[in-house]
Order: C-alpha cells, then structure tokens, then sequence
C-alpha cells in the first residue's frame, strides 16, 4: 500500500469514526498525528497505534494484569491479588455518575479489537518493508 | 503480506465493529470523560513497574495498606494517611518508604519564601501521579520528603509536557552535583539535584525518548513503556 492509498485508508477510519459518533476518540486520533513523522503510511500506522493504547487503557484485561502484577510482589490485606482497581471521584465526578468511585477497567473485553488491530498494524509494516532488505519506512518502537 | 485499500478499509470497518460489540456504555465508568478513565488506568499500570522495580532492584518488601483494594484519586491532593497506600520495606536496612497516588508536594519556591501548611496558595502545591516519601509523612511532602515523583503520559509525548516536567524539577530542588538519594539501585544511587529526588517520566509514546537529553542533566528519567496486557 502506497501513501496515497494509506491516507485514504486514514480518511476512511476518521469518516467511520464519525459516523459510529465516536467523536471524543476521533479528536484524540487526530492529535497523535503530531507525532507521526510524515507520509500516509506512518500516519495510518501512528494513528492505529494510538487507537491500540486507548483500547488498552479500557481494556478489561489490562486491569486484570495491573491487579495481578501487584499481587505478585504486594502483601494484600486478605492475601491474593487485589480485590479491585478502583477510581475515587472528585465531587463533580461524583455528580455526574452517581457514586462515589468507579471500577476501572469495566468497560469491555477488547481482546478480538486488540486482535485486529495488531493484525492491520503488522501487515501495513510487512507490507512498507523494503524488498531489498532495508529498514522499514516506519520506524521499530524503542524497546522499554 | 500485502494489503491495498479495500484489504484496509475492511479492516478498520470490522475493528470498529467489535469496537462497538465490545464497549459498554451503561457503566459509571462510561459516564466519565474517557481522558480520566485511560489516564489513571495508564497511571495503576505505571504503579506496577515501580512497585515491582522496588522489590526486585531495591530489594523492598511491599504491603497495601488501608484497602484491600488498590484506589487511585480523580484528583490530587495532600497525603490522607486514612487513604489506601503501599508501604515499602528494604529487606537491607529495614528503611520505609511510602508509595502513593496523586499527592501534591508543596514547592521549593513556596519554602523558600517561609510559605508552608495552611499559608500555601495554589502555586504552591503540584501534583505528583505517583510518590515515594519517607514513611509517616503527611501533608503535602516539602522537597526534601519527596524521594521519587512519577509523571504518567498515555498521551503522544509533546514538548509542552517537558516543559512542565522541567517546572517540576525547578521546584524540586536545586541543580547540583551529583549526590546520593534514599536509594541504593532504583530508581538512582544519585541524582544531580539537591534535595537529591529522583523525577521519572513514563509514556506509552515510544517519541517520549526523544526528550531525554535535558533530562540527563537535570536529572528527570524518561521511560517508554507500552501496555502489554493482551
């Protein structure tokens, strides 16, 4: 896929995003543009993995893992992993919802979105590599 | 592989699709602005690393305190010894730290000028994601009781978020040789910077590298560091 084609794809996602009323992740998705380095390519790519780390901030899954994670070298009251991932709200917050805290983390099981995503990703970076055996267009994210 | 146009606009067609399956939206999570729910998930998912850097690298043995239940804040303010916490206990030295989530320390500038506890104004406080101070510190912890200030950014890494950190750092301490923090490994054995805190910045844009150089002189670490939950 060339840039041309990519930046048609971008515009495709930013349209279906639209028309789903998913304004709030559109706005976001625009802004991670600012740090993608150019092109059609790498700003569909820059742009999925945007869309890949607000899934998995809201992923049930990823509060599974942070409760684990703490479990595994934390002394909980009780024994085990923590019982929750709790968020204590401001009164304004409190207003709004209701209640006095929220269970992070309940909005969904996002395993098969996370799927597909990491599939598009991987194939729009197999599908830039150079046949020659050079560096892909987008560049490798810096190891942690 | 290769993939053309069509190959991707199904794609993206069937990623929102389960997008949409997946997605409740009768939560009180859902009620909230989406920028507060993902910011403080990145937040507890930041707390993890530097629980289990304390206890692998530091050698600290970590209790919950107060809940069975790890609690984060919507918003920030002095440490509540009554609120859920994480006491940290190096195993070398039977020294105490405290971990805690959005606390706010009361600036250099503000001791400086003989400001302190009730005749701080609103300049004179930040907000910190994570803390480690000294056990039994309460309050808003001055700069010499601040250890460790974690920042958070699930956010692609702009510069005007090191602008910010660099503010943090100024009221902080003072730029200086390097001296010994409270640590022997994690997060520094030393830091130029005095009182001698360790500042960190976690960000799940892998761009948030790019920013490290003022920040080896100042003493801020920069750390990329993705979610993996999946």
């Amino acid at each position: 896929m060339d840039d041309r084609d990519a930046a048609r794809a971008l515009q495709h996602l930013h349209r279906e995003l639209r028309r789903r009323g998913l304004h709030e992740l559109r706005d976001h998705l625009a802004g991670a543009l600012e740090s993608s380095d150019g092109g059609g390519r790498n700003d569909l790519i820059t742009t999925l993995r945007a869309f890949t780390v607000d899934v998995e901030l809201r992923h049930l899954g990823t509060s599974i893992a942070v409760l684990r994670r703490i479990g595994e070298v934390a002394e909980i009251p009780g024994g085990g992993a923590p019982s929750a991932l709790m968020l204590d709200l401001a009164p304004a917050h409190q207003n709004l919802v209701g209640a006095d805290s929220v269970q992070l983390g309940g909005e969904g099981d996002f395993t098969e979105t996370l799927a597909r995503l990491g599939e598009l990703i991987a194939a729009l970076r197999s599908d830039g590599e150079d046949p020659s055996g050079g560096r892909s267009v987008d560049p490798a994210p810096v190891p942690a | 592989m290769s993939i053309d146009l069509d190959d991707a606009r199904r794609a993206i067609d069937d990623i929102l699709d389960s997008y949409r399956d997946a997605a409740r939206t009768d939560t009180a999570e859902s009620l909230l602005p989406e920028r507060l729910t993902t910011g403080k998930a990145y937040e507890a998912w930041v707390l993890c690393e530097v629980l289990e850097r304390l206890h692998h690298d530091e050698g600290c043995d970590i209790r919950l305190v107060g809940s069975d239940a790890v609690r984060l804040k919507s918003s920030g303010g002095p440490i509540n010894r009554s609120y859920a916490h994480f006491v940290a206990t190096r195993r070398s030295d039977s020294r105490q730290f405290e971990v805690w989530t959005d606390v706010e320390f009361s600036a250099l500038s503000a001791a400086l000028e003989g400001r302190s506890g009730a005749s701080l104004s609103r300049c004179d406080y930040h907000e910190l994601d994570i803390v480690i101070v000294p056990a039994g510190t309460w309050g808003r912890p001055n700069p010499a009781e601040l250890l460790v200030g974690v920042e958070c950014k699930n956010l692609d890494y702009q510069k005007d978020m090191l602008r910010s950190l660099l503010g943090v750092r100024r009221e902080l301490s003072f730029l200086q040789d390097p001296r010994p923090t409270a640590f022997r490994r994690w997060p520094r054995a030393s830091v130029p910077a005095n009182p001698p805190s360790c500042l960190l910045a976690y960000g799940t844009d892998p761009n948030i590298i790019d920013f490290a150089d003022p920040g080896r002189v100042f003493g801020i670490d920069f750390h990329f560091e993705p979610l993996g939950s999946s």
